[in-house]
């Protein structure tokens, strides 16, 4: 299975990573405890810095799609398949809406919605 | 056959096989792919001008020739010798130093080898990159047999130098060779960590070709490891057993070893070579 990244393409280095590694999986590819290389053999590989791989890495890990067993490496997480179908994006994106509809049906503005909404991530990243 | 003949034959076997056979082999491999892979079709594969690449192959084949008539002279100064040593200088160590002459050709040319890859990478205009999905161990490249063979050479190298502790040899270095051993075996680590997980140094090379290149350099490195070993063992045999004249006899094969191991890596014929053709025009 080959990966391949485009550096002029203006979808993150990272994102592109993850997304061909679900496709790997989806495509039956890979299966289920097949190993992954390490982040340091792919970055190198690819050409990449460390860290965009380390991102994508544990993006997919929080993901459930590869699951890292300490030093024994990475693996692709038993689940994958299931859970590579979940676009996380379009999850957040729903339940978002939702909310803001559930919102504004009570009469909450949006520049209020806006402020309080700062207001958490704000707090949550301090 | 006296030990005097066996150093001459192995001498001058030394001078033609590493200056003279394994470099003309190296240039007819080389000459081959310019001739069968051109410039005008395969441009990838040129980052510098031909002439550029004839200067460097015509230096190479220069420097390994003036190895030759030093060799000879060496070789000379050994038959006319009265103390039977070569420039009154252990034949050992004469039979080393010369070698590393020889082997400077190879080294520059290694030198040469590293920059024209770097120059590769930066003409490549390629903006997609390619890896493999799957990790790479060290047993993809190496027989768990041959891995074993080595680990074993080792152990039994500490064990002879073990029982040779116990009722030393005049001149025997004790654990210090053990030590040296381990050390250099640890740097045989670290290169083939290195050769196994490094980045591509050819930003064209196909994934098989690079497969390949790793498993021929990790077994070069497993095999000199092991002869190494090997060497500096029958160097206590022969020390241990009054042999000791025919130690330069044993260095000057064992650097032969070496040179045609080191060469067995440098093969071009089974390089996928249309990875380095010109590009079509885009339509």
């Amino acid at each position: 299975m080959e990966i391949v990244i485009d550096i002029d393409d203006p979808v993150p280095l990272f994102a592109q990573l993850m997304d061909q590694i679900k496709t790997a999986v989806l495509n039956s590819e890979v299966t289920p405890g097949d190993p992954l290389p390490s982040i340091r053999q792919l970055a190198n590989d690819l050409d990449l810095n460390s860290k965009t791989v380390a991102k994508a890495y544990r993006l997919l890990e929080r993901d459930s799609v590869i699951q890292t067993r300490g030093y024994r490496g990475t693996f692709v997480h038993p689940e994958a398949k299931k859970n590579s179908k979940v676009d996380l994006n379009e999850w957040v994106t729903q339940r978002l809406t939702e909310i803001i509809t559930d919102f504004r049906a009570a009469g909450v503005t949006d520049s209020e919605i806006r402020i309080v909404f700062g207001q958490l991530m704000n707090s949550r990243n301090h | 056959m006296n030990e005097n003949t066996l150093l001459y034959l192995a001498f001058t076997s030394q001078i033609l096989l590493i200056s003279v056979i394994l470099p003309r082999v190296l240039l007819s491999r080389v000459r081959n792919v310019m001739e069968t892979h051109p410039p005008s079709q395969y441009p990838k594969l040129y980052p510098v001008s031909s002439d550029v690449l004839e200067a460097r192959l015509r230096t190479y084949r220069v420097l390994n020739l003036v190895a030759v008539p030093v060799g000879i002279a060496l070789l000379l100064s050994r038959v006319s010798s009265a103390n039977g040593e070569i420039l009154n200088w252990d034949d050992q160590a004469a039979l080393g130093v010369f070698a590393i002459l020889q082997f400077v050709p190879m080294i520059l040319a290694e030198r040469f080898e590293a920059k024209y890859r770097g120059l590769m990478k930066a003409s490549n205009s390629r903006s997609t990159r390619t890896a493999v999905l799957q990790p790479r161990r060290l047993f993809d490249f190496v027989s768990p047999t041959l891995f074993a063979f080595a680990l074993l050479t080792y152990f039994a190298f500490i064990g002879l130098v073990a029982y040779i502790s116990r009722s030393p040899f005049p001149g025997f270095a004790g654990s210090w060779n053990a030590i040296w051993l381990t050390v250099v075996n640890l740097f045989f680590v670290w290169r083939i960590h290195r050769s196994m997980y490094s980045k591509r140094t050819d930003p064209y090379q196909s994934d098989e070709d690079r497969m390949r290149q790793i498993r021929r350099s990790v077994t070069v490195m497993f095999w000199v490891s092991i002869m190494m070993t090997a060497f500096i063992a029958l160097g206590f045999v022969l020390a241990a057993t009054e042999l000791r004249s025919f130690t330069a006899v044993a260095t000057s094969l064992y650097l032969q070893l070496c040179a045609l191991v080191g060469y067995f890596t440098l093969r071009y014929d089974d390089v996928d070579y249309e990875v380095y053709r010109a590009d079509l025009p885009a339509t």
